[in-house]
């Protein structure tokens, strides 16, 4: 499982004087999950539209599956499956007829395929409806469907499950799992949906403003995450005034739903929990928290 | 190459433009059997001559393929197929170059069909009445014939690598579209406006436009009141350069600009 499926060495993409990519080094291994992450504009879909052959890099090199160089890249390509932003869809074409258009293009004669696809993604009930009566959500499984046709080594995914419903989400978060540990495909897919990115992914690379600033596999995510005690009460400022002058404690923040964090190793939570019932503060709950990858992003980029 | 060609037949044959297109020229092709038919009493001096009359009405191929091909050629850029096809590991040249021979594919499927479905028509309602066929100039008559197809197949060809070069550049569809239109009435307009102008050079370049070259061979070229044919090898040659000129031309920017340029999603 170390085989390298992609490479890319010193890769950069400009447009006029915009840097797209800078200097990308990274490298995803047979198996790996890899998950991107970045905001719009960061370079993940020109990373992406650069693999599958759509944009020429300005300068470094790229490998895949161990191939180099332009043809031997673009023979190795019909192993990849690839869906890149919105789905190449035929609306005057149902479902079948899209994939059938798509198996052509890959020179697959079995038509089963087409079925076992469907089935995969959910597909079976509405396949001879045209797809210009489908949903995001169902557009999105058809796009998927489209790219699993070669039953590809590589899977090239920018933004999936956009437009999913919670139950899409799920059942695709499923399918990719069960694609990489049972057929051992390879997959590099970028969300804004950082939460199921994170139960998804093995690797997860972070990019900003053109430039990959860290690369953290998911084992190493979680240890780096920082474990924190999560308190609820109604008085906050109290609350705060007591962790900072009978605990000690300076590094509090508060989060969103307005629960106070403390970082987990610079209190007890017992001794926490006693003084400030000692002084009086209401606690509506508290517990311990792990810091998530929407977090530990946050941080990297210093927002 | 063969997969590519294979996916853009069965595309075609789910193209409800394509249907259409195919629909009206069936129907033109009967009515107008039967309307010029109706009018000639379907007297056939022999079995081409029914065709040296449709082969004149060709020019009307000009006004709809070309539009249809501008269609076809952006359809990858507007589906987002494209990006499908190029990450399949097709390569540039052969999208191109599989466009480009499916358009070729299409525009004699379109030739043939006007003019069988014609022929066949005009002919069964001849026999129906009871007319007599003759013989007389069954030769000449085909050689005019066969000729005069071979020609519109090459003019349309001309036209499809303009349009493919056109759409490709443009990649929106509605804007290739309009241009379109301005490449067909441009010429069909420089052709007749300049025809009879005193200028020596505009009335050159009207003589060399392309619907100038397809009314000269199909027999509907008119300068003051004088039939204009083909005659001689330099017209012939004339007749057979401009539009190998401009596919040459056309595909070259086309292999080279496509070929160069990023595909955005």
């Amino acid at each position: 499982m170390n085989t390298t499926i992609f490479e890319a060495e010193g890769l950069t993409k400009q447009y006029g004087s915009a840097n797209a990519l800078q200097n990308i080094n990274m490298q995803i291994k047979q198996g790996d999950i890899y998950g991107f992450v970045g905001e719009n504009g960061a370079g993940k879909t020109t990373l992406m539209e650069i693999i599958s052959g759509l944009v020429y890099p300005t300068k470094g090199t790229i490998q895949l599956m161990g191939k180099s160089g332009e043809k031997d890249i673009a023979r190795i390509r019909k192993k990849m499956g690839v869906l890149i932003e919105l789905p190449a869809l035929y609306p005057h074409m149902n479902a079948e007829e899209n994939l059938n258009f798509y198996c052509k293009i890959h020179g697959i004669s079995d038509f089963n395929r087409i079925k076992d696809v469907l089935h995969l993604v959910g597909l079976t009930d509405v396949e001879n409806k045209n797809t210009s009566d489908y949903s995001l959500g169902m557009r999105q499984r058809l796009g998927l469907a489209i790219s699993l046709l070669n039953e590809p080594e590589f899977l090239v995914l920018d933004e999936p499950i956009n437009g999913l419903d919670p139950t899409g989400i799920v059942e695709m978060r499923k399918l990719l799992a069960k694609l990489a540990h049972e057929k051992g495909v390879t997959i590099l897919i970028s969300s804004h949906i950082l939460s199921e990115l994170q139960l998804l992914a093995t690797k997860f690379g972070f990019i900003h403003k053109g430039q990959l600033i860290k690369e953290v596999s998911v084992e190493e995510l979680l240890q780096s995450a920082e474990t924190q005690i999560c308190i609820k009460t109604v008085e906050i400022e109290a609350a705060i005034n007591v962790l900072k002058n009978d605990l000690n404690i300076h590094s509090i923040t508060l989060s969103e739903a307005g629960e106070i964090l403390v970082p987990k190793d610079l209190t007890d939570l017992e001794q926490l929990m006693s003084t400030l019932i000692r002084n009086g503060i209401p606690l509506e709950g508290i517990n311990l928290t792990t810091a998530n990858l929407e977090h530990y992003y946050m941080d990297l980029i210093g927002e | 190459m063969r997969d590519f060609l294979r996916a853009e037949s069965y595309f075609m044959k789910r193209d409800t433009m394509f249907k259409g297109i195919s629909l009206l020229f069936l129907i033109a092709s009967l009515v107008l059997a039967f309307w010029i038919g109706r009018k000639s009493g379907f007297e056939i001096g022999n079995l081409a001559e029914p065709l040296t009359i449709v082969t004149p009405l060709s020019l009307f191929f000009y006004f709809i393929i070309p539009v249809y091909v501008c269609f076809f050629a952006t359809e990858g850029f507007e589906y987002g197929s494209i990006k499908v096809i190029l990450a399949s590991g097709q390569s540039r040249f052969i999208y191109i170059t599989g466009k480009y021979l499916s358009v070729f594919k299409i525009i004699i499927w379109w030739i043939l069909q006007f003019t069988v479905v014609f022929y066949l028509a005009y002919l069964i309602a001849a026999l129906i009445i009871g007319t007599d066929i003759g013989n007389r100039n069954f030769s000449a008559d085909l050689i005019q014939v066969s000729r005069v197809l071979g020609l519109n197949v090459l003019y349309l060809s001309a036209y499809a690598a303009l349009i493919i070069m056109v759409g490709i550049l443009i990649k929106r569809t509605a804007s290739a579209v309009v241009v379109t239109f301005l490449i067909i009435f441009g010429d069909f307009m420089i052709s007749g406006y300049f025809r009879d102008v005193s200028s020596a050079w505009l009335r050159a370049v009207s003589n060399h436009t392309l619907t100038t070259q397809v009314m000269k061979f199909s027999g509907i070229y008119v300068v003051n009141s004088q039939h204009i044919v083909l005659t001689g090898a330099k017209s012939f040659m004339e007749v057979v350069l401009i539009p190998v000129i401009i596919i040459a031309i056309s595909l070259s920017v086309t292999y080279i600009s496509f070929g160069k340029r990023d595909i955005h999603a």
